[in-house]
């Protein structure tokens, strides 16, 4: 009875072998054939976005790179080609608000990416919603054991929000400040 | 010799669906935008990150108001300079909010500048042969269903994701929708906890047989990419139909591309049995 359903079981697996190994060869003859510069444009990104997500995964510095687009710790023109790549729920990240006179924490929470909203988002859960003033947002993500946490200010007036990278926070809690 | 072409029909129906999809996206995340604009018009942005032009709220407005109107547009009339202009809105705003700062943590622009390479494909191609179209628009969909879950499932092989941690947090623990209230209610903590260790490691699981659906047959890459976006689109909040509508819109055109029975593979398209565009002397 295994016997039986571990044959067929490897004849379906053959057969799917067989028909997608058809299928991905036509699609890539197909589009040579046809010059079809879209398909192939895409079928080019896709890979190139498939390697870079891979490498992301697996290598060190791709890691901190993604921690370091997700808290706006990038100049803006290297942060916006990375920025299509898609990244739905990624790493462990957290934003906590701090009181600047007293340096206590105000509230914090998890978000399932890009930390910095908690900076950019002023009008969903940060304290600056309803009234004017300023706040530290301290944002971290951790991918692996790898971490990242950075310091920002907020403030709000009557006519402006201003939002500013200060700088990284190190092991021992010091603030490393941004380089201008 | 005079060559009058015809847009193939199920080109035609797999643009309207992945319109209408984007649309009930674009229209759930409506509020977000005006809720931004009602609180920036008073205010200035000044940041430090980024560029002047994109801190503007009016004009996040108008560009996603564009995407609807020209949407509602495309749906109505099927003309392709409409879908050009459809497309061109789309991109504009997608890229205008991924890029600054109201709409970058945002994943319905993201996921609606991948879908919209198919609407692209299919605008150009809208001619071809339909065994042409068969072959190659269902796999761009699964490629389109791949990048996006690739991108998502690797950043959650993490302990957190794992065990359950982070979702307890971000779904289970504090989201006021109906199911989880009740769900909060009606089991323990350690049931519920118990819970989000394994939705957290199923959705792992789904999400990375997503991100492989480029390399399956057509048929069953786009029927299992269907089926898990709506177990995905019940389990999770409601409101993750602003990211995931484009997406099914992408797999729901690549369903209506493909032919109603399978035809046998002819390399160049040149085996067509259904031909749409018709060559006249």
């Amino acid at each position: 009875m295994f016997k039986m359903i571990g044959h067929l079981f490897s004849r379906m697996k053959e057969t799917i072998r067989i028909e997608v190994h058809r299928e991905l060869s036509a699609f890539l003859l197909n589009i040579r054939s046809q010059r079809d510069g879209c398909a192939a444009v895409f079928t080019s990104l896709f890979l190139v976005q498939m390697s870079f997500i891979g490498f992301l995964a697996v290598s060190s510095s791709g890691q901190e790179l993604a921690r370091d687009r997700f808290q706006l710790n990038l100049d803006w023109r290297e942060w916006a080609v990375i920025q299509v790549t898609p990244a739905m729920y990624n790493f462990e990240n957290k934003i906590v608000y701090i009181d600047p006179t007293t340096e206590k924490p105000i509230h914090g929470f998890w978000v399932n990416h890009h930390t910095a909203r908690g900076v950019y988002e002023v009008r969903r859960r940060s304290p600056l919603a309803k009234r004017n003033g300023c706040v530290q947002v301290l944002l971290s993500s951790r991918y692996r054991g790898r971490e990242l946490v950075t310091l920002h200010k907020l403030c709000r007036d009557q006519y402006a929000i201003t939002a500013i990278r200060i700088g990284v926070v190190d092991q021992q809690g010091e603030v490393i400040p941004r380089r201008k | 010799m005079k060559v009058r072409k015809v847009a193939n029909n199920s080109v035609v129906r797999a643009q309207r669906v992945w319109v209408l999809s984007l649309l009930t996206g674009w229209l759930w995340g409506i509020d977000a935008i005006v809720q931004d604009y009602e609180f920036y018009k008073d205010l200035k942005l000044h940041s430090d990150f980024f560029p002047e032009v994109f801190c503007s709220p009016l004009l996040a407005a108008i560009l996603f108001s564009t995407v609807i109107a020209t949407s509602i547009l495309a749906l109505a009339i099927s003309d392709s300079r409409l879908w050009w202009v459809n497309y061109g809105a789309i991109l504009i705003a997608s890229l205008f909010l991924i890029l600054g700062p109201f709409g970058f943590a945002w994943q319905f622009p993201i996921t609606t500048f991948w879908g919209s390479w198919l609407y692209l494909w299919l605008i150009l191609r809208r001619e071809n042969s339909t065994s042409y179209i068969d072959l190659v628009g269902p796999r761009i969909s699964l490629m389109v269903v791949s990048l996006v879950f690739f991108g998502g499932v690797w950043g959650k092989w993490t302990q957190g994701y794992w065990s359950g941690e982070v979702f307890s947090f971000l779904i289970f623990a504090y989201q006021p929708e109906a199911k989880y209230t009740l769900l909060r209610e009606s089991v323990s903590e350690s049931t519920m906890s118990m819970i989000a260790t394994n939705f957290s490691r199923v959705a792992i699981l789904v999400e990375t047989l997503l991100s492989c659906v480029w390399l399956f047959p057509r048929r069953i890459g786009l029927v299992f990419s269907f089926l898990m976006l709506t177990g995905m689109w019940m389990m999770s909040p409601i409101g993750i139909i602003d990211a995931i509508g484009p997406l099914f819109g992408v797999v729901l055109a690549g369903l209506f591309l493909l032919p109603s029975r399978q035809f046998s593979l002819g390399m160049n398209g040149a085996s067509s049995k259904r031909q749409d565009t018709h060559m006249v002397d």
